[in-house]
């Protein structure tokens, strides 16, 4: 990979600035939106390398509007000028949206932290196929461990931003990530074990990834039910993205059509007085952090639960717009072939006091992993546990067999009784262990 | 795309550069598409429009596989690809595992056969079907509240050839159009989904197609349902669930890929007995449906695999690589969503056939919970556990509909609930979907019949 960053922006902005010279601003918005990426990875079969993969890819995606009404295309950096041609076709084709005021205005955006790392920009495939053998091999903890599959990745882009009104930004970040995915037998029994990690540093912890899978797996064989009941509840970090975090980082548009069970609740005691979850597109080194969003409005901390008490939804121009306040920064796109949607950033739960969080659990469950996720209109929840354990007396008995949580959020909130005073980073959240009463539990058998 | 026996030339070169490069064996997909995406949500239009051209190359190298791609589609882009993609193959194969692979070459020209061609379709045309769907789920009742619709068309050509002399031009049309509807009532909010697409043009959205209202009439009717029980039931499945357990549980456990790593509760189990002598699931790529190609992702010419006869396991999906390492030959099961990814084993049209019997003679006498709408789900491989969640369900007392209920979740182990699958009925429905494996979406059809398995567990709050 090559590290001429600061070329490769300016012609991601240039490309962009020559899309807008395409726009009559009499007429309409207009913006345009860059982005380079490459990326090298790797992927092993039961310890085997199986393919390697590398590609780089760049692309424009230009939004126009007219009226409020939006046209959207997106083209190779070749094809600049056919892309503007149908957005513009596409703008004037749609219905007219009284609710849009404007794009993004100009304003100074800040400097971030921990996002680019020159080692990740210059690695070539023989030290990511390393990584994905070397994450295998630190799984392998035990006879009875099998690795079923593991794989690392390595990234970089460069994006470019600007509008009619004079937005004008560029960004490049890094990031690289492994995985793996092990299984153990013994005799007749058999248990799953996986982990992965991300970082924007080249400074992922190999060992320990794949040692935590590794005992994962072995402490999952022979999973038995557990008797059906309403119980203590300990939610493992990974659980807590699906369950609470991702389920309190509510996106505007959805609360302003009235979707959300969380509408009209700002201001509200939502949650035990101890809970706080913060959107930080700024965090050092997050996953998501960024200078600016998906429309170049400038990134920002925003508190959306303090002490229990909700205080903001996630916005974009458009719903900031539709109430007369600022973006808080979370329009966010997958590559340029998307238009911007509202997303949470980096998701920061406030720790707590407990050094041991199961200590004072009699019977309950550890869930460290679910599919699942709550239904956003009511906030119910019931999902399975994916990955857990039963709890007795204070420690993790055995592994869960067919057992479903069911709760509402807006009960959870309230029933949380202990936060863990040691934090993980799972992605984009940073989460203690949440420990919460009364949920309901049912186990076949 | 230029000129086609121009374009074959530079692809024959990266092809002889690659195997010259030592690759023993080398494949190309050319691929450009166009494609429209409308949706609306609360009247509020976004239409998008995408072009792509890009190209993927994969080298192959005593059991271990280099994968390049790039939007430099010139003789130069695709012999540099050709390069790159040698060379990562050469970086993995001294911790390969050795194999060989049998090639089956295949050489044709598809055309898609559909009477409306979306790239021939105004805008406004396609927008006018999606605002009538909109405005027909807000007439549906006063309690309908917001309103989303979203079409979208795609029109793919693709050029997929190999060091071995295939030499396939395939071009596919896909449209769907999906409805998801919120319904409020005090505090109480619901909603409703419905879903209509095929391997068709703009012909599919004429007539009938009315998906705002059955969405609407579900988000609706939800208002008034209540939680789900919990503990374990006998179940009663509609099409939409059972199609996606033949896919989500039984379809990704007979993907030959998932045999090889280990992660299969089918691995060993070929003419075994796994299900009840009621089960026969079959995928079928060939059918003229959401999941249709006529070629797979490798130039393998697709067709239809009964995988489950009567209860035996028949048949894995394979693909080159895979049908090579069980000495089955590929039975054209590999896919990728776009050229940028390498194909894997991938299902396409995946279904139960169905029974012998009627929706009231499953019902009468059943006691236990009837599953409506599939919602989401997802399996553990490794062990078969699964967990489906419906959008609405019933609790049926003696063959009665009793209580209505929302966001019912059902659990059980995949092998169990083949070998309870007790009767199964004789109306066959298919659903479009979007599948997604190692990071890539594709489009899917499930189909399934109402049938009964007993022993479940139910979740709710």
């Amino acid at each position: 990979m090559t590290t001429k960053v600061a070329d490769r922006e300016s012609a991601l902005l240039d490309a962009c600035i020559q899309a807008l010279a395409l726009i009559d601003t009499s007429i309409y918005q207009g913006e345009a939106f860059a982005t380079y990426s490459n990326s090298i990875s790797a992927e092993l079969e039961k310890g085997h390398i199986k393919s390697s993969q590398s590609g780089f890819e760049c692309g424009i995606g230009v939004r126009v509007f007219k009226n409020g009404s939006m046209g959207y295309a997106h083209a190779s950096l070749e094809q600049v000028e056919s892309a503007v041609e149908k957005a513009i076709s596409a703008a004037r084709a749609g219905s007219p949206d009284k609710d849009f005021k404007s794009l993004s205005l100009p304003e100074s955006y800040p400097t971030v932290a921990g996002t680019w790392d020159h080692t990740i920009a210059s690695l070539d495939a023989a030290t990511v196929v390393q990584l994905a053998i070397d994450v295998a091999d630190a799984s392998r903890i035990d006879k009875r461990v099998d690795i079923i599959n593991s794989g690392a990745s390595v990234g970089l882009w460069s994006e470019a931003i600007a509008n009619t009104l004079g937005v004008e930004g560029t960004d490049s970040g890094t990031q690289a990530s492994i995985d793996v995915d092990v299984v153990a037998h013994e005799r007749d029994a058999s248990g799953n074990g996986f982990e992965y990690a991300a970082s924007r540093r080249f400074d992922l912890d190999v060992e320990l990834v794949g040692r935590t899978a590794g005992e994962i797996a072995l402490s999952s064989m022979n999973p038995r039910p557990i008797q059906s009941g309403k119980m203590t509840v300990v939610f493992d970090p990974l659980a807590v993205g699906p369950v609470i975090a991702t389920a309190t980082a509510v996106s505007a548009d959805d609360v302003q059509r009235d979707r959300s069970f969380l509408t009209g609740k700002i201001g509200e005691q939502i949650a035990v007085n101890g809970f706080t979850i913060v959107d930080d597109g700024l965090q050092s080194g997050g996953l998501e952090t960024r200078p600016f969003d998906a429309e170049g409005v400038p990134s920002q901390r925003t508190l959306l639960i303090e002490n229990g008490v909700l205080r903001s939804f996630l916005f974009d121009s458009y719903a900031a717009n539709k109430e007369g306040i600022m973006s808080t920064g979370n329009a966010s796109r997958g590559d340029y072939r998307q238009p911007p949607s509202i997303s949470p950033t980096n998701l920061i739960i406030g720790q707590g006091g407990e050094a041991d969080i199961m200590k004072d659990v009699r019977h309950g469950i550890y869930v460290r992993a679910t599919g699942d996720h709550p239904n956003m209109s009511t906030g119910e929840f019931s999902g399975m546990v994916y990955a857990g354990y039963a709890i007795e007396d204070g420690e993790c008995k055995h592994a869960l067999k067919q057992t479903n949580i069911g709760i509402n959020v807006l009960d959870l909130l309230k029933q949380i009784d202990g936060l863990s005073r040691d934090v993980t980073t799972y992605f984009g959240l940073t989460t203690p262990k949440i420990r919460a009463t009364d949920v309901s539990v049912a186990s076949s058998g | 795309m230029q000129e086609r026996s121009e374009k074959k030339t530079d692809i024959e070169e990266a092809l002889s550069i690659a195997c010259a490069h030592g690759a023993q064996f080398s494949d190309i997909r050319l691929e450009s598409s166009e494609g429209t995406s409308i949706s609306t949500k609360d009247g509020i239009t976004k239409i998008n429009s995408s072009n792509e051209l890009g190209a993927g190359i994969r080298a192959f190298l005593d059991g271990a596989w280099g994968f390049a791609y790039t939007t430099q589609v010139d003789r130069k882009g695709l012999v540099d690809c050709a390069e790159r993609a040698v060379s990562l193959a050469k970086a993995v194969f001294a911790r390969a595992e050795k194999f060989s692979i049998d090639v089956a070459v295949f050489e044709d020209t598809v055309t898609p056969s559909v009477q409306l061609l979306p790239t021939r379709v105004s805008i406004a045309d396609k927008l006018n079907y999606v605002l009538n769907q909109e405005q027909e789920a807000k007439e549906t009742d006063s309690r309908v509240n917001s309103t989303e619709i979203g079409y979208n068309d795609l029109v793919v050509r693709k050029i997929i050839a190999n060091s071995e002399g295939t030499y396939i031009d395939e071009t596919t049309v896909r449209s769907i159009a999906r409805a998801m509807i919120f319904a409020k009532e005090g505090a109480l909010r619901q909603s409703g989904y419905k879903a209509r697409g095929d391997s068709k043009g703009f012909e599919l959205f004429s007539g009938d197609a009315d998906i705002g209202r059955t969405a609407a009439s579900q988000a609706v009717s939800l208002l008034d349902a209540k939680p789900a029980p919990s503990g374990q039931f006998d179940a009663m499945l509609d099409p939409s669930l059972s199609g996606v357990f033949a896919h989500e549980a039984f379809g990704h456990a007979a993907e030959a890929d998932a045999i090889i790593s280990g992660t299969s509760i089918l691995a060993g189990k070929l003419k075994q007995k796994v299900g009840s002598d009621a089960v026969t699931i079959v995928d079928d790529p060939s059918l003229q449906s959401y999941g249709y190609l006529a070629y797979d992702d490798e130039g393998t010419q697709t067709r239809r695999k009964v995988l489950m006869e009567r209860g035996i396991l028949q048949s894995y999906l394979t693909d080159i690589e895979t049908g090579s390492r069980l000495g089955v030959g590929s039975n054209g099961s590999a896919r990728a969503q776009r050229y940028d990814d390498p194909p894997i084993v991938r299902m396409s049209n995946t279904f139960f056939e169905p029974g012998d019997y009627t929706f009231e003679e499953l019902l009468d006498g059943f006691s236990g919970i009837y599953f409506v709408g599939w919602q989401y789900g997802y399996t553990t491989p490794t062990t078969g556990m699964l967990t489906f969640k419906s959008r609405e369900a019933y609790v049926v007392e003696h063959g009665e509909l009793r209580d209505h209920l929302r966001d019912a979740a059902l659990s059980a182990m995949t092998l169990e609930v083949l070998h309870n699958i007790s009767a199964v009925g004789q109306t066959l429905a298919f659903d479009p979907g979007t599948c997604g494996k190692a990071g890539q979406m594709t489009p899917n059809t499930t189909g399934g019949t109402y049938m009964r398995v007993s022993d479940v567990v139910v979740g709710g709050i």
